[in-house]
């Protein structure tokens, strides 16, 4: 304390430097987890990319769905070579009065069966129903052209490949918030980027056949609602299961 | 990094199956053209028209935009939560101290009437015979009852010769279910005191926080105690498990100066007030609520003071950030800038903007998301989508990253429970959904379970 | 839409393989729930106490009985965790081998109980009689009935009770807290935590006639208005010597108070509040930064920092009718300083050694 009575306060600046250098061990390890699992899935990109088109092909062949055919985008990112992500060609036809009974009439019947549920249960589901209503009607107002299917996969792909490229970053800067075991985040990594490379290509045929039989009108709730923000869902879901788990020595 | 898409067009892998030829030689482009190049699907454009195809551009260009910068703000956020985080594991702060030893002022309890004739005298004899934390002929009684109720007027009647007058009976009408904030200002006039304390019906009586409780107020800028409310052992159902590990895992990274935030979303309750603060209130005549009492005094430059631990039922926590209260919570803006309002209550008055705006802030998001989807940007919506389900981590209806829920006590019950954080931001939307929806007119059964929301309350809501 | 695909059947494949992760949810969701205890965390240093109290007294009061009459029992509880419960006449330094320095059995003395220095203990020490704590030893908990003496440089890691007096000699230390029935006294350079008692006093006192009168004050002072009845009366203040005020006084920077000045109402402060000599302050004061207070300063309480307190020589806080509680992060106090109540330092207390000529 000093003499004036006012506080006396380390600048923040040399409480960082503090911080780091009490950690530095944990923060050097942490980095350079991040940077070999960094390099370590770009290095593997080619080879998930190869295998995602591999499984596109023999997973809609098994699907059976007619004019279906499984391509490669480019995708250009200055300094690196270009990166083939497969897509899904399924040219959508126009939508009929049978489409909007199926959308619209099952979204009610959910809604209503809904009320059987408990309270908390109900809301969700209600919700989703509510809003894939408004979806069906806003794409029925913002018709979808041809490619829009082709388009709704590869904006998956590259979401996908997104989070592939984020998860180490992301295990990196919650390492001594979430678990402070090394072991535990390797584990998680690997899971979770088995999930999404595993989970991608069985995801796209999933929406393939639910826009088969729902008609076009079904794409806006599948990628806003059952897209990305599934797969995010997925890895926190496999996160908190690891940290769940009990440590040894508490 | 910037990927592009398209260019040289789709390439037929070796095995795919059989496919229309149609489209082999066009570039497909990620994200649709204004205006479309070769007109191939006119339809795709929204509205007709020249101004059709502009006002599209310009909702495009706004809405990504608007995403730009709500997802700047949210990655702040998230790197705020991250560095509070990141201190608390550090730096293990000190627990408030609570105070053993003071003058302690005089006060009222403000006792609301719930539940059946019988269920009242009872809480009437329970006052009676409890053995408060705090010097006996400090505490005055204000214990509402409703008019006909005879048999109740008869026990105040007796608990006031007992406790000396300090006892004040405060007639409300009979049918009015009305809560407990809602009795705040008819209970001003008749109470004693420098403070009111408010209890609920439907808990035990308190032997050992009143003091705590009371302790804030002996500071002359503070104007209200909230007490952050833990959910204890809950009984069943995982959302209520959910709820107790979102409160369980804010208790770790609370600090003094969320006091009011964690009033808005739900996470504490209304403990004392100081009376001379409110009297300075303009809310004379209207419907009161905790929210409403909390942002007044916080506007006019009182501070609140956050009381630790104590716990609560599951169903006697509120029901979280409302729309409505958000909106009036920006209200608070002009009392941020003013210099002469104690740091303190500056301090508090950001943590409840933040909050406020954060809620907002990913309202927008989603509607962001929404409409680039349909304007034909998917990457951008699936962007914010993904930063939605991100930050959608706070059952209580606050938006918190990840990196925030996800500081559980260590121990081994509710360490066990962190493999329902993946549901959590279901329960945050259920919740978003509820606070949105028109609020219905509060059935008696429902008031029993949620005893502090006043009944006209969806008028002053929104 | 198209006629249904061959693959319909790959729809539920999907929905499993998609939901794969969140099976550890649904799962733990469905789990009953257990009981969870500890949400508020370990119980406090008081709560420890009395439950040591009420262990003594329910299963060792006739082995206390027993070894009165018969000397010293030694013993394991259920834990396995030794104990001794030490006759009326006996010694510890009689059952402790020789050149030993540690002591892990659980004491309980029918009459008093030495210490000797530098001996490191364990557990839990009770008392029917007085305690001594040697120089610099080491002890956990004790628990007397009668007097406890902490002699130079011991410490005591938990807490201590006595139910009289408790002396806590130069340079001892006790990271707890500690509380006494009658008063505690603490020597210069002795560091603390939260203490408790009627009266507290703060190294070597004064003589009496050495006080000096508090000078009586020469005008009142009042504050600036606030706007409509908003709290805060500015930034920074200054109150001149010799000066009364009244009424509550909430400021958003630094408040300085003159010598001799006369305060009645409570004060906020958040960047600091500066006493002079011989203030009397009767009312709470509650500051966001340091809080230093002149010498003489006589202040009924509580006094709240969310910093530090540094207190000069000869401070009264509360009174044996009020008591009251000082809080801070660091408190540092001058000698011949009085408190009755609770002082509590949450990093760091300390008695500071008059300085020569002061």
């Amino acid at each position: 304390m000093s003499a004036s009575g006012k506080p006396e306060k380390l600048p923040l600046r040399r409480r960082l430097r503090d911080v780091i250098r009490r950690n530095w061990r944990d923060i050097m390890a942490a980095s350079l987890l991040m940077a070999s699992l960094l390099l370590l899935a770009g290095m593997l990109v080619p080879g998930i990319l190869m295998l995602w088109s591999e499984a596109l092909a023999r997973l809609t062949s098994l699907a059976g769905i007619q004019h279906v055919s499984v391509m490669q985008m480019p995708l250009l990112i200055p300094g690196l070579p270009p990166l083939q992500v497969p897509i899904i060609e399924h040219p959508l036809g126009m939508m009929e009065n049978r489409d909007w009974l199926t959308n619209l009439g099952g979204a009610s019947l959910v809604f209503l069966l809904a009320g059987l549920l408990p309270a908390s249960r109900r809301t969700l589901i209600r919700t989703l129903c509510v809003l894939h209503g408004l979806f069906v009607i806003m794409a029925g107002v913002a018709a979808a052209d041809a490619d829009a299917f082709a388009r709704h996969s590869a904006a998956l792909g590259v979401l996908t490949l997104c989070l592939i490229a984020a998860l180490p970053v992301f295990l990196c800067l919650t390492h001594s918030i979430i678990e402070p075991v090394f072991s535990r985040r390797l584990l998680t990594w690997f899971a979770a980027s088995s999930y999404l490379v595993l989970a991608h290509p069985v995801k796209l045929v999933g929406h393939l056949l639910a826009t088969d039989l729902m008609g076009p009108l079904a794409l806006p709730t599948l990628f806003l609602a059952f897209g990305p923000a599934l797969d995010l869902l997925a890895l926190i879901a496999l996160h908190s299961w690891v940290a769940s788990w009990r440590r040894s020595s508490p | 990094m910037t990927p592009t898409l398209g260019g040289a067009g789709p390439v037929p892998t070796a095995s795919a199956p059989a496919r229309s030829t149609a489209h082999d030689t066009l570039p497909l482009r990620l994200t649709r053209a204004f205006p479309p190049e070769g007109q191939r699907h006119p339809e795709t454009i929204v509205g007709s028209g020249l101004s059709g195809k502009l006002a599209g551009a310009w909702l495009r260009d706004a809405a990504l935009g608007l995403l730009a910068m709500l997802a700047a703000l949210t990655l702040l956020n998230s790197l705020a939560g991250w560095m509070i985080a990141l201190r608390r594991r550090a730096e293990r702060p000190l627990q408030p101290a609570v105070m053993t030893h003071a003058n302690w002022p005089v006060i009222s309890i403000l006792i609301p009437p719930r539940g059946n004739a019988r269920a009242r005298i009872e809480r009437v004899r329970e006052l009676a015979e409890a053995d408060f934390d705090y010097p006996a002929e400090r505490i005055h009684f204000v214990i509402a009852h409703p008019e006909n109720d005879d048999m109740l007027i008869h026990a105040i009647e007796e608990l006031r010769k007992q406790r000396e007058g300090r006892v004040h009976p405060l007639p409300c009408p009979p049918a009015g279910e009305q809560g407990l904030s809602g009795l705040v200002e008819s209970a001003m006039t008749c109470s004693a005191g420098d403070a009111l304390v408010l209890l609920d019906q439907d808990l035990p009586v308190p032997a050992d926080w009143l003091r705590s409780a009371v302790s804030p107020l002996l500071d002359p800028a503070t104007a209200i105690v909230v007490a952050r409310c833990v959910g204890i052992a809950p009984e069943a159902g995982a959302a209520a498990r959910l709820e107790m590990l979102s409160a369980q895992a804010d208790a770790r990274i609370v600090t003094q100066s969320d006091a009011l935030a964690r009033l808005l979303a739900g996470k504490a309750r209304i403990r004392a007030l100081r009376r001379q603060a409110l009297r300075t209130t303009r809310l004379k005549g209207r419907a009161l609520s905790e929210e409403r009492i909390a942002l007044e005094l916080a506007g006019q430059g009182w501070q609140a003071a956050l009381l630790d631990g104590l716990s609560y039922r599951k169903d006697a926590i509120g029901q979280g950030l409302r729309f409505g209260t958000a909106i009036r919570c920006l209200g608070l803006i002009s009392g941020f800038l003013k210099p002469r309002f104690p740091a303190m209550a500056r301090r508090q008055i950001r943590a409840a903007l933040g909050t406020a705006l954060a809620m907002l802030g990913w309202q927008a998001m989603f509607l962001c998301g929404i409409v680039l989807y349909f304007l034909g940007e998917p990457l951008a919506a699936g962007v914010a989508v993904m930063l939605c389900a991100f930050t959608a981590f706070d059952s209580h209806g606050v938006p918190d990253s990840a990196l925030r829920a996800a500081i559980l006590p260590p121990e081994g019950a509710q360490r066990e429970d962190a493999c329902l954080l993946a549901l959590m931001p279901m329960c945050y939307l259920a919740r978003q959904v509820q606070g949105l929806l028109p609020v219905r007119q509060l059935t008696p059964r429902d008031q029993a379970l949620e005893p502090d929301t006043p009944s006209t309350l969806p008028a002053e809501s929104f | 839409m198209n006629d249904l695909p061959d693959g319909l059947l790959l729809i539920p494949l999907c929905i499993a393989i998609c939901g794969l992760p969140f099976l550890p949810a649904l799962l733990a969701a469905r789990k009953l729930p257990r009981s969870t205890t500890g949400a508020q965390g370990t119980a406090d240093s008081s709560a420890q106490c009395e439950s040591f109290r009420s262990l003594v007294e329910s299963r060792f009061a006739s082995l206390i009985n027993l070894a009165r009459t018969n000397g010293t029992i030694r013993g394991t509880n259920d834990h396995g965790q030794p104990y001794i419960v030490l006759g009326f006449q006996s010694h510890l330094a009689q059952y402790l081998a020789p050149d030993s320095r540690r002591l892990r059995s659980c004491v309980i003395a029918s009459g008093h109980l030495d210490i000797p220095g530098e001996l490191v203990c364990d557990r839990e020490l009770f008392a029917e009689g007085r305690i001594n704590l040697g120089h610099h030893a080491l002890a956990k908990a004790m628990l007397s009935h009668r007097d406890i003496a902490i002699g130079p440089r011991a410490r005591v890691t938990h807490w201590v009770r006595s139910d009289r007096r408790l002396d806590i000699a130069e340079a001892a230390s006790i990271k707890g807290w500690a509380s006494a029935g009658i008063e505690v006294v603490l020597a210069r350079r002795a560091r603390f935590r939260k203490v408790l008692a009627p009266e507290i006093r703060f190294g070597r006192q004064r003589e009496a006639g050495d006080t000096r009168n508090a000078p009586d004050t020469i005008g009142s002072f009042s504050p600036p208005a606030r706007s409509g009845e908003q709290p805060g009366n500015g930034h920074h203040l200054q109150i001149p010597a010799q000066h009364t005020m009244k009424g509550d006084l909430v400021l958003s920077g630094v408040l300085t108070v003159g010598d001799g000045c006369h305060l009645i109402g409570r004060i906020r402060a958040d960047k600091g509040i500066v006493l002079g000599q011989d203030v009397r302050v009767e009312g709470a004061i509650h500051a966001g930064g340091d809080i230093r207070i002149g010498a003489r300063c006589s202040i009924s309480g509580p006094v709240i920092s969310s910093a530090g307190i540094h207190a000069d020589p000869g401070c009264v806080f509360g009174s044996r009718e009020d008591p009251c509680t000082v809080s801070a992060e660091t408190i540092l106090i001058g000698e011949a300083s009085l408190a009755h109540g609770t002082v509590h330092a949450l990093r760091h207390g300390e008695v500071l050694a008059e300085r020569s000529g002061a």
